[in-house]
C-alpha cells in the first residue's frame, strides 16, 4: 500500500513526514490489538512482591491468558503500602486498575473510601463458589451486607522451630509443645549461654520491631478470652485478657530470659536463619525462604497459652476497583473465578493457604514438597481470628509509622513502660484513632 | 461513633478523603492544630539534626583537609567517599538496616571483635537516632567534603608560605589562615546540612519506620503518611508549610551570615 | 587533585604516615558497605547468614542476577530509566541555564522576588507535590508518559541556584566586549557563557541524572505499565514488602544493578564535577 502511494505522486518532504508519522502511529496503535485480537485487557494490581512471588503469579496468569478465555490479564506488583497510595491517587484521577488484590482486613476501609464496588452480581454471573470458603472468610469479604471481594487464602501465624537445635537440647522434634508450660520448657532448654553467662542463643524470637510481636500478643489476647474492640467499637486492649497476654510476653523477656526484643525482626535481620533463635511464630509465607536456606526446620500449630486456641490470621482477597463503566466487569469476573479455582500454584509459591476447600484439598496443593510445612497451618484454620474489620484499619494497624499500637507495644517489651501503663496509653491513642472517621 | 454501622457519615468522609483537594479547606485550622498538638514531631527532628549536623560539618571539613594533601591515592579515596552519593535511598536503608542488626550485622561483629558489647542499634530508642545519623553521614557527608575541598584549594599557597616563614606552626596556620578563609564555605555547608537535616525521610522510613517508640519519627514522614496513607492533604500541606518556614528561616540566616562576611 | 601546590600538612614523615593511615581507615569505612552489597549478591542463599560473616563466598553464584534478568523486563526498565535520565538532564540544563542567565546577569524589576520564589521551591518537601501534580497531569491526559517523568522534574530550583552562581562569576567586561563585537545576547549565552561554565553544567548534570535515576516515588505514581516503568519502580516490585518473604541475595543484586549506571556516570564526569564546585560553587 505504501508503495502505491509513493508510485503515484511524488511526495513533498512534509507529506512524507506526515505519512511516516501517521504510519508509525497506526503501527504502534495497532500492534497490541493484533496481538490480542478479541481479548479484553484487565489490569490487576497486587502486593505479592519479591522475585519468586511475582514470577509465580505471572506464570499462573500467563497460563490463564493463553487459555483462550477471551481475557488478557496484566498484573503489576507494588509493595503493599505504595500499592494503596497509588491506587487511591489513581482512583481520584480515574485511572484505577480493574482488579486489586489486598488484605481482607483492609476491605472495610476501601469500601468506605469508595474505591471498590460490591460484586454480588459478578459472583453470581461468573459462578464463583463462595460456599467453598469457611465462614470467617465469607464474613470478612462482606461489608454492609454486600460481598465486596473473592477471598483467596488464609495466612495464620504458625510455629517454626529449628529441628537440629531441638534434638541437641534433648527434646523430641516430633512432639512440639501444645501448651504454655510445654512451650516455656522448650524455650528454656533451647536458650544457650556461654561460660560467662551471656546468652548466645535465645529459645524464642520476639522482636520489638515490625508486626510480629503485635500478632503474637493479639493471638494470646484472644486465647485468654479477650477481644481487641469492645461492643461500642472502642479499644478493649486495657482489659484483663490483654494485660495477661502482654505480661506473659514481657515475662518471657525479663523473668525467664528466653527471648530478647532486640533480636530479630524483618528483612535483613534474620535471627532464625542466623541461628540466634531456635523458635519463632510467623506466617506460612516463610516456608519457601527457609527451604531455600536449606534449614532443618519444622512447623507446628501455635501452642495454646490461654483457655482456648486462637491464632492471628489475615487473608488476601481480590476486589473490583470502581470504574466509570462496567465494560470489563464480566472479563474481570471470568478471571476472578478462574484464579479462585486455580489457586494452588500461587498459594504454594507465596506460602499461603487456599480459602477454597476444593483447592486446599486438591493434589495440586497437598502434593507439593512444601505441604508438610503447610499442614500445621491448615490444621489451625478453625482457630483463626482476624484483626477488627474497621474502616480505620490502615491507620490503626499501620506497619510503617509509630502508631499508638506499635509505640506502646514496643515500650512494654523494651521495659520503658509497665504493661498496664502501656496498655492504658494504647487504649487512649486507639480510641482517638477509632473515633476519627466513621 | 461506632465504625461500621454509621454508613452515611462514613461515605461522605470517604469522598472527602479520596478527593485530596477537599481537605485543603481545613488547612488553616489544622496548621494551628498541628503546631500546638504535635510539637513533638519538630522536637524529634531537632534531635535528628544535632547528632547529624555537627559531625556532618566537622567530618566534611576533616575529610577535605585530609584529601587536600599532595599524597598518592587521594583521588581514589575521594572517589570511594563520594560513591555512596549515587546509591539510591531504599538501598541505603536496606543495606544499613542489615549492617546495624544486633545479631547478624557487620557493625556489631566488628564492635565485639574489639571487645565492646553489641548494640541493638535500631531496636533501642537511645541508639536508633545515632544509627540513622551514621547512615546519613556515610551517605551524604561527601557533598560537604567537596565544597570544603573546593574552598581549600582556593586558598592561596603564598599565604601559608608567608606564615611558615614567620614561624607559624600547622595549628596556628589552621586557626589564623585556613579557618577565616573557609567561613563562606562553612556558612554554605552548615545551611545546606541543616536544611537537608530537616528533610531527612527516606532512610529513616526504610530502616525504622519512625520507631522504636517513635524515636526516629521525622516531620517529612508525617507529611508523607498524612498525604499518602490517610489522604488528608490539609494537615499534610500545613506541616509542609511549617517545614518551609523553618528551612526558610535557616536559609535567610545563612544569607545574612554570608553577607556579613 | 590539583597538585601544582605543595602539600600543606604531612610535611614530616610522621604526618604523612598518619595521613595514609587515616586514608586507609576512611576508604575501609566508606567502601565496606558497598563491597558487602556486592559480596552478598553473589552468595548462595544458604551462605548469607554464615557467622562469622565472610567477605569471600565459598561458592560464588550469579543465581540472583540470573533471577533478575531472566524473569523480568530488566532491559526495558533500564532503557526507560536511561531515556528518562538523559531527557531530564538535557531539559534541566536547558531550562535552568535559560532561567539562570537573566537572574544572574540582567537587572529588571522583581528579580530578587523571582529568585526568592525559585529558592523557596527548593525548600518545599517534594513529597507534598505528588498528589496535585498527578491530578493536574492526569487532567491533561499526560500521566504514564515520558512527559510526566521528565518535564516536571526539569524546573529544578537547585540547578537554577547553582547555575546562577556560575554565571555571576563570569566577568561583565567579557559580555560587554562580545556585544560590542556584534554578538547578540543569546549568541553570548550560547557561544561564550556556556563553554566557560562547563564544570558548572557538568555538576548540574550529575546532580540531575543521579536524582532522576534514583527517583522512586514520582515514577511510581506516574507510571502504570512496564513500557514506561523505570528501574527503581520495577525493582521495588521484586524486593518484597511486608509479609512477603524475600531473598537477601536478590535484594542485594538488584541494588548492585541499580547502583552501577549512576556509579559509572559519576566516575566518567567526576573530574568536571570537583572542578565545577571548585570553580564557583561557593563564591555566591
Amino acid at each position: 500500500m505504501a508503495n502505491d502511494v509513493f508510485a503515484k505522486t511524488p511526495l513533498t518532504r512534509r507529506q512524507a513526514l506526515a505519512l511516516a508519522l501517521g504510519a508509525g502511529a497506526t503501527l504502534a496503535g495497532s500492534l497490541p490489538r493484533i496481538a490480542f485480537a478479541q481479548d479484553q485487557n484487565v489490569t490487576l494490581w497486587h502486593g505479592w512482591t519479591g522475585a519468586d512471588n511475582t514470577t509465580a503469579l505471572n506464570g499462573v496468569i500467563d497460563a490463564f491468558n493463553k487459555g483462550g478465555k477471551g481475557v488478557t490479564v496484566e498484573p503489576t506488583g507494588y509493595d503493599w503500602d505504595t500499592l494503596f497510595s497509588k491506587w487511591v491517587v489513581s482512583s481520584a484521577g480515574g485511572r484505577a486498575p480493574d482488579l486489586v488484590l489486598f488484605h481482607i482486613t483492609e476491605l472495610p476501609e476501601f469500601a468506605t473510601r469508595n474505591v471498590i464496588r460490591p460484586i454480588d452480581d459478578v459472583v453470581a454471573s461468573s459462578g464463583l463458589d463462595l460456599s467453598q470458603v469457611p465462614d470467617a472468610g465469607r464474613t470478612g469479604v462482606t461489608f454492609d451486607g454486600k460481598v465486596y471481594a473473592a477471598p483467596l487464602d488464609v495466612h495464620p501465624l504458625g510455629f517454626y522451630y529449628n529441628v537440629d537445635m531441638v534434638q541437641e537440647a534433648g527434646l523430641d522434634p516430633g512432639k512440639p509443645p501444645k501448651t504454655g508450660e510445654e512451650f516455656l520448657e522448650w524455650a528454656k532448654k533451647l536458650t544457650v549461654k556461654d561460660g560467662s553467662g551471656k546468652v548466645t542463643r535465645y529459645g524464642f524470637e520476639l522482636p520489638n520491631t515490625w508486626a510480629t510481636a503485635r500478632w503474637i500478643w493479639f493471638s494470646l489476647m484472644y486465647q485468654n478470652g479477650g477481644t481487641f474492640l469492645d461492643d461500642k467499637g472502642l479499644a478493649a486492649v486495657d482489659g484483663d485478657a490483654s494485660q495477661k497476654a502482654l505480661q506473659y510476653l514481657v515475662d518471657l523477656i525479663n523473668v525467664h530470659g528466653v527471648t530478647n526484643p532486640e533480636v530479630g525482626g524483618n528483612k535483613g535481620e534474620d535471627a532464625f536463619a542466623s541461628k540466634q533463635v531456635a523458635m519463632k511464630f510467623i506466617g506460612p509465607w516463610e516456608v519457601n525462604l527457609r527451604m531455600a536456606q536449606k534449614m532443618n526446620f519444622m512447623t507446628a500449630q501455635l501452642p495454646v497459652f490461654g483457655a482456648k486456641p486462637a491464632v492471628w490470621a489475615n487473608s488476601h482477597c481480590m476486589a473490583v476497583s470502581k470504574q466509570k463503566s462496567d465494560d470489563k466487569l464480566a472479563a474481570a469476573g471470568t478471571f476472578m473465578k478462574w484464579f479462585f479455582d486455580n489457586f494452588a500454584a500461587p498459594a504454594t509459591t507465596v506460602g499461603i493457604i487456599p480459602q477454597s476447600k476444593a483447592v486446599r484439598e486438591s493434589a495440586a496443593f497437598t502434593g507439593t514438597e512444601q505441604y508438610k510445612y503447610f499442614k500445621s497451618f491448615v490444621d489451625d484454620l478453625p482457630n483463626i481470628v482476624y484483626e477488627p474489620l474497621i474502616p480505620q484499619y490502615l491507620s490503626v494497624f499501620s506497619f510503617d509509622k509509630p502508631t499508638p499500637l506499635v509505640t506502646n507495644l514496643q515500650a512494654a517489651l523494651s521495659g520503658s513502660k509497665p504493661v498496664p501503663d502501656a496498655l492504658k496509653a494504647m487504649k487512649e491513642g486507639l480510641d482517638t484513632q477509632l473515633q476519627k472517621k466513621g | 461513633m461506632s465504625s461500621v454501622s454509621s454508613q452515611p457519615a462514613g461515605r461522605s468522609k470517604a469522598r472527602r478523603a479520596s478527593a485530596p483537594e477537599g481537605g485543603a479547606v481545613r488547612s488553616g485550622m489544622t496548621l494551628a492544630a498541628y503546631l500546638f498538638l504535635s510539637p513533638y514531631l519538630a522536637l524529634f527532628t531537632v534531635f535528628m539534626l544535632l547528632p547529624t549536623a555537627l559531625p556532618m560539618v566537622a567530618l566534611g571539613l576533616g575529610l577535605a583537609m585530609l584529601l587536600d594533601q599532595k599524597l598518592m591515592g587521594t583521588a581514589l579515596v575521594r572517589t570511594v567517599v563520594f560513591l555512596p552519593y549515587v546509591v539510591m535511598v531504599s538501598t541505603v536503608g536496606i543495606l544499613w538496616g542489615w549492617l546495624f542488626d544486633k545479631g547478624t550485622g557487620l557493625v556489631n561483629y566488628y564492635l565485639t571483635m574489639i571487645g565492646l558489647d553489641p548494640i541493638a542499634w535500631l531496636k533501642d530508642p537511645h541508639w536508633s537516632m545515632p544509627a540513622l545519623a551514621i547512615t546519613t553521614i556515610w551517605w551524604t557527608v561527601n557533598t560537604n567534603m567537596i565544597i570544603f575541598l573546593a574552598a581549600l584549594q582556593d586558598i592561596s599557597e603564598d599565604l601559608h608560605d608567608a606564615a611558615t616563614l614567620d614561624g607559624a606552626g600547622p595549628g596556628q596556620r589552621f586557626v589564623y589562615i585556613t579557618l577565616p578563609l573557609l567561613r563562606p564555605a562553612m556558612a554554605l555547608v552548615t545551611a545546606l546540612t541543616i536544611i537537608n537535616g530537616w528533610r531527612v525521610f527516606g532512610q529513616a522510613y526504610v530502616m525504622t519506620q519512625g520507631g522504636p517508640e517513635a524515636s526516629t519519627f521525622v516531620i517529612v514522614q508525617y507529611i508523607y503518611l498524612t498525604a499518602f496513607q490517610n489522604f488528608e492533604m490539609g494537615p499534610a500541606a500545613a506541616a509542609g508549610v511549617v517545614l518551609l518556614l523553618i528551612t526558610l528561616v535557616f536559609s535567610l540566616a545563612q544569607m545574612k551570615l554570608m553577607k556579613a562576611i | 587533585m590539583q597538585d601544582q601546590r605543595s602539600s600543606r600538612a604531612g610535611q614530616s614523615l610522621g604526618g604523612r604516615s598518619l595521613a595514609y593511615v587515616l586514608m586507609i581507615v576512611v576508604t575501609a569505612l566508606w567502601g565496606a558497605p558497598i563491597l558487602w552489597m556486592l559480596v552478598t549478591s553473589i552468595k548462595p542463599e544458604s551462605e548469607i547468614y554464615a557467622y562469622p560473616p565472610t567477605w569471600i563466598p565459598d561458592v560464588p553464584t550469579l543465581e540472583a542476577y540470573g533471577a533478575l534478568f531472566q524473569r523480568f523486563p530488566m532491559l526495558t526498565w533500564f532503557r526507560n530509566s536511561a531515556i528518562v535520565g538523559i531527557i531530564t538532564t538535557v531539559l534541566t540544563l536547558a531550562v535552568d541555564a535559560l532561567a539562570a542567565y537573566p537572574l544572574a546577569r540582567m537587572q529588571f524589576p522583581g528579580r530578587r522576588i523571582i529568585m526568592g520564589v525559585v529558592f523557596a521551591t527548593f525548600l518545599l518537601p517534594y513529597e507534598l507535590l505528588f498528589v496535585p501534580l498527578f491530578l493536574g497531569l492526569n487532567s491533561y491526559g499526560l500521566v504514564d508518559s515520558i512527559f510526566s517523568l521528565t518535564v516536571p522534574a526539569s524546573a529544578n530550583a537547585f540547578g537554577v541556584f547553582l547555575l546562577t552562581q556560575f554565571f555571576q562569576a563570569v566577568p561583565r567586561e567579557l559580555e560587554d566586549a562580545a556585544i560590542m563585537d556584534g554578538c547578540s545576547r543569546f549568541g553570548f549565552f550560547w557561544r561564550i557563557l556556556l563553554p566557560l561554565t562547563k564544570p558548572g553544567l557538568a555538576t548540574v548534570a550529575i546532580f540531575t541524572f543521579v536524582a532522576s535515576w534514583n527517583n522512586f516515588f514520582w515514577p511510581l505514581i506516574a507510571t502504570n505499565s512496564d513500557e514506561t516503568r523505570t528501574l527503581p519502580v520495577g525493582l521495588a516490585t521484586l524486593v518484597g514488602g511486608a509479609g512477603m518473604s524475600m531473598k537477601q541475595s536478590v535484594l542485594m543484586a538488584s541494588s548492585v544493578v541499580a547502583t552501577l549506571p549512576t556509579a559509572i556516570f559519576f566516575l566518567a564526569l567526576q573530574r568536571h564535577f570537583v572542578r565545577g564546585i571548585a570553580a564557583t560553587g561557593i563564591k555566591g
